[in-house]
């Protein structure tokens, strides 16, 4: 019972921590410099930490009087809870879906702009596994980043897909980014993983693996943003130029990355420590245009609702008051 | 040393009666001290109770905190739910098959430690380094090993546990004290009653101590991976609970292990009564 005891002290104590991370003013530097803590998942992935670390070693954030502080999480829900609980001011690339469901659950944030609109998916497997398409999928294990990120809604509505054709259902397994899942198919503890390009392409390739099933095979996705960015909404109230400026510069990162393609791969490849060839991350842009990475307009918001409701992240849908709270587009920068 | 003083104390109860104070007195204390249970029952109502006020009063977000009284009905619900009670079976099967596996080899090599000395000589101060070590941080090759199942997070917390359980035996069994061996052999007791009278009674409360130590560490390593993992049981649903922004389900997934944690250890020291006996 002491132990009972004891373990009830320890959840109260850090829920009473946790409770006491509300989020406060941001810090303002000696030279007016506005301090913005974001998260994101999966820092080596294009769509994630390429513009963190070009708006760095361009100046962007410097130029706009911002400083900076970037904390990586699993993915998906992870980097929702590192917004809610005022770890982080912005939470950058995760999932509409897992953002519904904390908003759901009376969490404390907003979904301020589009990040990837469309999913940019891929699943890979052995050459000698037996799986060569979509179908083979079904009832095999495969891999996602974390609950509530996008290639969790990803697998999931690949796995309704199949479901509704007849098929056995997927089973899902949380394993982490791309090169967990490599792991993880490789030592046969999962069927198939996930990937974003150019990630494995180049094994792809070679014949070391086989693509077995693309995002664009999933729905109607291509107008949906898959992935969004959110804020705290206690932080976004008192800092909205911060969020503004932000998201600028966010933007304009990315208009230099698709204006400047070698040179933002060389930061990237330094910055993230890849040891991929600068020309295999160049075919990045081949999977990827300008627009599909755009912060407005924020497209598909009542399919992101009807995800977080058919894959359980949220009981029930909307109302259109809750919507409009949630989705606040207001700290997008006037065109 | 604490072992062989729990030994004499343990042997020497079934010859020789303490002297016991004076039945009016134990009587008056009664009379004064409420019973134990009640005392714990009350300091953990009135804590519950101070959190539901603290939540209903706003000084706590009932988003990271939820009511007492909230969990305590979603509890209700949940443990009459078939799929929450797999959960629970899960764990609870993973803890059992981790627990006598490393009870049962613990003990044995622990024995076999303490009856060829060179061997222990050689192995105790390595286990004893294994010990203190992060074994849980190996779990990735258990995964390569055994697979994503409940076979690798088994596996790793009977590793885990067994190394107390080798370390408290041999210690409890080095500590039995010579004068009751030779009072064993002067009646000429054979080696099995030997063991099961003098032997066992004087070793198993250290030997307990440290099964106790291999329960927790079990459950401990079983529900963490459960919840890193995202398979299997309690540790999955509080993970899952968590991303998911559930709280209430949170603290009656963590509310329910605390509970089989308590349940184990009181049914480990209803054992260590019996083995004394």
């Amino acid at each position: 019972m002491r132990r009972a005891l004891t373990n009830l002290a320890i959840v109260a104590t850090a829920s009473g921590a946790m409770a006491a991370c509300a989020p406060g003013d941001t810090d303002t530097g000696a030279e007016g410099t506005m301090e913005v803590n974001i998260a994101f998942s999966n820092p080596t992935i294009f769509t994630t930490g390429l513009p963190f670390y070009v708006a760095e070693a361009k100046g962007f954030y410097e130029e706009a009087g911002l400083q900076v502080n970037a904390t990586f999480t699993g993915g998906g829900s992870e980097t929702v809870q590192a917004v809610v609980s005022g770890s982080a001011d912005i939470g950058t690339e995760t999932s509409g879906a897992s953002a519904v469901g904390a908003y759901a659950s009376d969490a404390p944030i907003k979904i301020i702009s589009a990040s990837t609109t469309g999913l940019d998916l891929q699943w890979f497997a052995l050459p000698d596994s037996g799986i060569t398409d979509r179908s083979d999928l079904a009832g095999k294990r495969m891999g996602y980043s974390a609950t509530g990120s996008s290639s969790h809604i990803g697998v999931l509505a690949l796995s309704a897909l199949l479901e509704d054709e007849g098929l056995p259902p997927i089973q899902a397994e949380a394993i982490g980014g791309p090169p967990d899942n490599l792991t993880a198919v490789q030592t046969g503890q999962i069927d198939a993983g996930w990937t974003q390009p150019p990630f494995f392409l180049d094994q792809v390739a070679s014949g070391e693996l086989v693509l077995v099933a693309d995002g664009s095979e999933i729905g109607d996705y291509a107008d949906v943003a898959i992935r969004v960015n959110i804020g705290n909404a206690a932080w976004l109230e008192e800092n909205p130029d911060a969020a503004r400026t932000f998201l600028e510069v966010q933007q304009r990162s990315w208009d230099w990355i698709f204006e400047n393609p070698e040179e933002a791969v060389s930061i990237w490849r330094e910055a993230a420590e890849l040891e991929l060839t600068e020309e295999v991350l160049l075919t990045s842009f081949d999977y990827y245009d300008r627009e599909e990475l755009r912060i407005a307009p924020l497209d598909g918001q009542d399919v992101v609702v009807d995800d977080a409701v058919e894959f359980g992240f949220a009981e029930e849908p909307l109302s259109d008051d809750q919507m409009s709270e949630l989705f606040d587009l207001s700290y997008l920068p006037e065109e | 040393m604490q072992p062989a003083t729990g030994a004499a104390l343990s042997v020497g109860s079934t010859t020789a009666a303490a002297p016991r104070p004076p039945s009016g007195g134990r009587r008056r204390r009664r009379g004064r001290v409420p019973p134990i249970w009640v005392v714990r029952l009350a300091v953990i109502g009135v804590f519950l109770a101070l959190v539901e006020l603290a939540v209903r009063m706003e000084f706590l977000n009932p988003f990271f905190v939820p009511r007492p009284t909230a969990v305590l009905s979603r509890m209700v619900v949940i443990l009459i739910d078939v799929n929450f009670l797999k959960m629970v079976g899960i764990t609870l099967g993973e803890t059992l098959v981790g627990f006598v596996i490393a009870a049962v080899s613990g003990i044995s090599l622990g024995f076999a430690l303490w009856r060829f000395r060179p061997l222990g000589d050689a192995f105790e101060p390595l286990v004893a380094a294994l010990f203190s070590s992060p074994i849980v941080l190996l779990y990735p090759i258990f995964l390569v090993i055994f697979g994503r199942n409940p076979a690798a997070i088994i596996a790793l917390a009977a590793i885990f546990a067994v190394l107390p359980t080798i370390l408290f035996t041999k210690q409890a069994l080095g500590a039995v004290s010579a004068t009751l061996l030779n009072v064993g052999r002067s009646i000429n007791l054979s080696a099995w009653a030997s063991l099961r009278h003098i032997m066992l009674p004087a070793a198993a409360p250290t030997i307990f101590t440290g099964l106790r130590i291999a329960l927790t560490y079990v459950l401990i390593v079983v529900v963490a991976m459960e919840y890193i993992l995202q398979i299997g049981g309690l540790g999955r649903v509080v993970a899952e609970s968590a991303l998911l922004f559930r709280t209430t389900e949170l603290y009656v997934s963590v509310g329910l292990i605390v509970v089989i944690s308590a349940t184990f250890i009181w049914m480990i020291n209803r054992l260590e009564r019996l083995a004394q006996r």
